[in-house]
């Protein structure tokens, strides 16, 4: 068959801009005068993982929020499979096929993970009782799929941090949306989970599903991304194959200089060494699961003591022991030779501990306060920001201010509720609040989730300062990486016992410590256990 | 245009934000609205709206003593709006304000008809019992909600009728009824116990400078002290505050203390200032007007004190109308409820603050 030559170039651009999503000179203003969004142009093609990223507070989840539409564009349109659409709530969206993981959680703290995951799409029994039974056989089977290795009937409120990114992952791929949102899917997620995802993802892509992408680790955004999108300070900087980018470039163009990830030439020595922290046999038992066992270990000044492990093997029980936050274990802790295991988080605190909690959004802030009551929680009593029963506020706001300038946080000022930050930005705050302490003994558990790779920079220096200052870490994080350049010594915990200990920074390896943490390899208990205690 | 530019350089000198200014503004238009809306009822009622509108506004100030009674209402009202807002502002939604006006009533009368002595002892001992009383009952369901994390809302509400069928007991069965009086009543006050006026010509007593103190203090206490912010905290995310090394039980204690001291404050200064004895055989509804206040302000204590205000002034104002023709005074409690409706909503200025902002916001960005 003959077609004429402009019945080809038709079909041809027809192919080429085969857009399942447009974005049209989106603009959007927030309620307080803050542009998150400028002129913003881009094109989602079918089939596609496109990533975007940009610095905290680029915008990037303001425009996702707005495609799924729980943000309006003040101006702008959205095409979607090639018509205008407008979604005025986040059910006509999903209506629509487009499915989202949002940065901060939105789950329910008294369901379980199966009501989550199946909530809005139940399995019914005679149309109308909601089929509990095969909602956990389904979802119990999805998370095994996946290797989450998640209880499905465990609540919501009794899950770490890691855990809900997963049941948030699950709930979106549960619907099997067309269009699948994932705003910082990974910043909590080990490599090998981060792994799993995106040999779903890639499979959900081969299937003709197109993925947004979100993420401050840019390996992972060139390994998995077909394009790339950079935006900054609001406006898109430009859309780019991601095998024409170098990682280089991607964080030149991001942060607007090099990156350097390797800080052993800031480790000083420190002449004193002491224990700081002193970690006795502690254990914790829940609905007779045995979920730390004995536990014991020592923090010296002077030196940052990371706790690597997959995600659910006691370590954000074990934090939660040290700090108090939950007080039904049993053993002991001290700071600095003080015993503290029976003394108020107040107390706790006085006695030079200082802790980044894993969830911003639950323990790290009060949501509806500013900036400014959300900065000196720990501090207020400060002997220079009170006079009497008085604050003293003019003090008080430079602190904040002199804090916000420090860690650049984000912000129109310092007035602002905490909420209407960025993720990365909330969790600035926490680390400059924590870090404003100037604690003996700082437990920090992934403290730069979320936080983009110029300003983790900055944060991995100032830890490191901490411990040139003589201070002791505790460092928690699902990312290995950051544990192998930033720590002196590394504990692996493997259901509930500390499965391995490494003391040689130079030696630390990646794929060694990954057999410890998924409980192939461990150390006898003369070697690794006892070592680990002494000073 | 040169007034714009004129105002614009005033605000810039007095370094007023945006923010203030809305709220401002906020003030105004809510005032507007509640004119305007008892305009609107006022058409639907009478025969000479304009009139009677006209009435309303002007009646208050024309005579002093109008004026007085106008502060006379905003005071009971104020105080329990005041106690309520400290429980609310803590994200307590607790009810118990309007049973606290009775039984601090009845504890009030209860040492306001023993003769004790002159000076300012006698009153000194009414308002203390009253507010002695009121605290431990607060700090009750205080202890309550901090301890076992009750639902507020219904156990205030069942508590409300509770102490009202106590406080009646007590009126009649332990020696305060006074026999010679047919219906229930206490014995009369004494002398002693009662409240100066301090503005001639009017009733208004020291209750007036109380209550300014009061809101005072809950004012510098939430934004200026330390107590005040562990407080705000605690209401906000005590989770977080738990986190932070603040005692949340405690916080909750302490809000519960002072909200029923102020309330005992309220009750006892309104009974020694206005009444001869206690006769209240139904819960005063004075609790309730405080709470509406307490929304309509955004539980900020200057707020209430305007709202309150307002609200007696219209009341006032209809008083008089009703005097002289058929319209009835009830019409404020519609503006009332109305007023109460549109501000918890809360949604009727966003609107427009977002579209001004969005102007404003694209102006800066890209000039
Ligand atoms: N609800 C809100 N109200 C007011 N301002 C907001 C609100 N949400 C976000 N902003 C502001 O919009 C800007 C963009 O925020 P956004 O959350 O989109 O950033 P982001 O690119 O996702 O950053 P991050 O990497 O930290 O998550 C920020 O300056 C933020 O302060
Ligand atoms: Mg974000």
């Amino acid at each position: 068959m003959h077609f004429p030559p402009e019945y080809k170039q038709r079909k041809e651009r027809r192919l080429l801009g085969d857009y399942i999503l447009e974005l049209n000179q989106i603009d959007k203003v927030y309620g307080n005068g803050v542009v998150a969004n400028r002129d913003i142009n881009i094109s989602f093609r079918k089939g596609e993982i496109h990533s975007i990223v940009g610095e905290n507070g680029a915008g990037k989840s303001t425009l996702m929020k707005i495609i799924f539409g729980i943000e309006q564009p003040s101006s702008g349109t959205m095409k979607y499979k090639g018509r205008e659409v407008r979604f005025s709530g986040s059910q006509e969206a999903i209506n629509a096929g487009i499915g989202m993981v949002h940065q901060h959680f939105m789950l329910i703290p008294s369901y379980t993970v199966a009501d989550s995951i199946i909530l809005g799409n139940e399995p019914r029994k005679m149309k109308i009782f909601t089929d509990y039974k095969t909602a956990v056989k389904r979802t119990q089977e999805l998370s095994d799929q996946y290797q989450f290795d998640i209880d499905v009937t465990k609540k919501i409120s009794e899950l770490s941090v890691g855990e809900k990114q997963k049941v948030e992952i699950l709930k979106t791929l549960y619907r099997n949306a067309e269009i699948i949102i994932l705003d910082e899917p990974t910043s909590v997620l080990t490599p090998q989970e981060t792994e799993l995802l995106f040999q779903q993802l890639t499979h959900f892509k081969e299937t003709g599903h197109t993925i947004l992408f979100i993420s401050h680790k840019l390996n992972e955004v060139k390994r998995i991304s077909d394009r790339v999108t950079i935006m900054r300070n609001g406006v898109d900087k430009g859309t780019y194959d991601a095998d024409k980018i170098s990682l280089d470039e991607m964080a030149r163009l991001i942060v607007g200089r090099e990156v350097v990830e390797d800080y052993s030439h800031l480790r000083k020595e420190v002449s004193e060494k002491k224990n700081i922290l002193e970690v006795k046999d502690i254990s914790l038992e829940q609905n007779g699961v045995q979920i730390l066992d004995k536990v014991s270990f020592a923090v010296k000044s002077g030196e940052i003591l990371g706790i690597a492990g997959v995600q659910g093997n006691g370590q954000s029980e074990l934090v939660r022991c040290i700090t108090g936050l939950i007080d039904y274990g049993t053993g002991t802790t001290a700071v600095d030779g003080k015993d503290i295991t029976y003394l108020n988080i107040y107390d706790k605190r006085k006695s030079g501990l200082a802790y980044i909690p894993e969830d911003r959004m639950e323990d790290g802030t009060a949501g509806a306060a500013s900036i400014t009551d959300n900065m000196i929680s720990t501090f207020y009593e400060r002997e220079d920001l009170n006079k009497g029963p008085f604050l003293l506020l003019n003090n008080v706001q430079n602190e904040v201010e002199m804090l916000i300038d420090k860690f650049s946080v984000k912000t129109k000022n310092a007035k602002q509720r905490i909420d209407s930050l960025s993720g990365g930005n909330i969790q600035k705050v926490v680390v400059a609040r924590e870090y404003r302490t100037e604690p003996k003994c700082l437990i920090a558990e992934q403290p730069v989730h979320g936080i983009d790779i110029g300003s983790a920079e900055f944060i991995h220096t100032q830890l490191i300062e901490l411990r040139n200052q003589g201070a002791g870490i505790l460092l928690v994080s699902a990312d290995i990486n950051e544990v192998i350049n930033l720590c002196d010594r590394i504990l692996v915990m493997y259901e509930g016992k500390i499965a391995g200990c490494f003391d040689d920074p130079s030696k630390f390896d990646e794929k060694e410590l990954g057999l410890y943490m998924l409980g192939v390899k461990k150390q006898e208990e003369e070697q690794g256990g006892v070592h680990c205690e002494q000073v | 245009m040169c007034i714009v530019s004129r105002f614009k350089a005033l605000k810039e000198q007095l370094s007023i934000t945006n923010e203030f200014v809305f709220k401002i503004v906020k003030i105004l238009i809510s005032i507007l609205i509640a004119l305007g809306i008892t305009f609107i009822v006022l058409a639907l009622v009478s025969d000479h709206p304009l009139e009677n509108f006209i009435t309303i506004l002007t009646a208050p100030v024309k005579k002093l003593r109008y004026f007085g009674n106008v502060i006379e209402m905003m005071i009971p009202v104020a105080f329990a709006g005041l106690s309520a807002a400290l429980l609310f502002k803590m994200g307590v939604f607790n009810l118990f304000v309007e049973g606290l006006y009775y039984i601090c009533g009845v504890a009030c009368a209860a040492v306001a008809i023993q003769q004790i002595g002159g000076g300012a002892l006698h009153p000194l001992l009414c308002i203390l019992a009253a507010c002695l009383l009121g605290s431990v009952l607060m700090g009750g369901t205080g202890f309550l909600k901090a301890k076992y994390n009750t639902n507020e809302v219904v156990s205030t509400l069942m508590l409300n009728s509770i102490v009202l069928g106590v406080g009646l007991f007590c009126l009649k069965r332990t020696g305060l009824q006074d026999e010679e009086f047919a219906a229930i009543a206490s014995k009369v006050f004494q002398d002693s116990a009662k409240l100066n006026v301090i503005f001639g010509g009017t009733r208004i007593t020291i209750s007036f400078i109380f209550l300014i103190l009061t809101a005072i203090f809950v004012y510098v206490l939430m934004y200026r002290t330390k107590l005040g912010y562990s407080i705000r905290i605690t209401g906000i995310n005590s989770k977080f505050a738990h986190y932070s090394g603040i005692n949340v039980f405690a916080m909750y204690m302490i809000v519960h203390l002072i909200s029923g001291c102020i309330a005992g404050l309220g009750v006892s200064t309104e009974l020694l200032s206005l009444y001869d004895r206690f006769q209240w055989t139904n819960l005063p509804g004075l609790g309730w007007d405080g709470i509406l206040m307490a929304t309509l302000a955004d539980n900020h204590p200057v707020g209430i004190l305007i709202a309150s205000f307002g609200i007696a002034y219209l009341k006032k104002g209809a008083e008089v109308v009703s005097l002289t023709t058929n319209v009835p005074v009830e019409i404020i409690s519609i503006v009332q409820a109305i007023l109460v409706l549109l501000v918890s909503s809360q949604r009727f200025l966003v609107r427009f603050r977002e579209k001004k902002l969005l102007k404003e916001g694209m102006k800066h960005e890209l000039g």
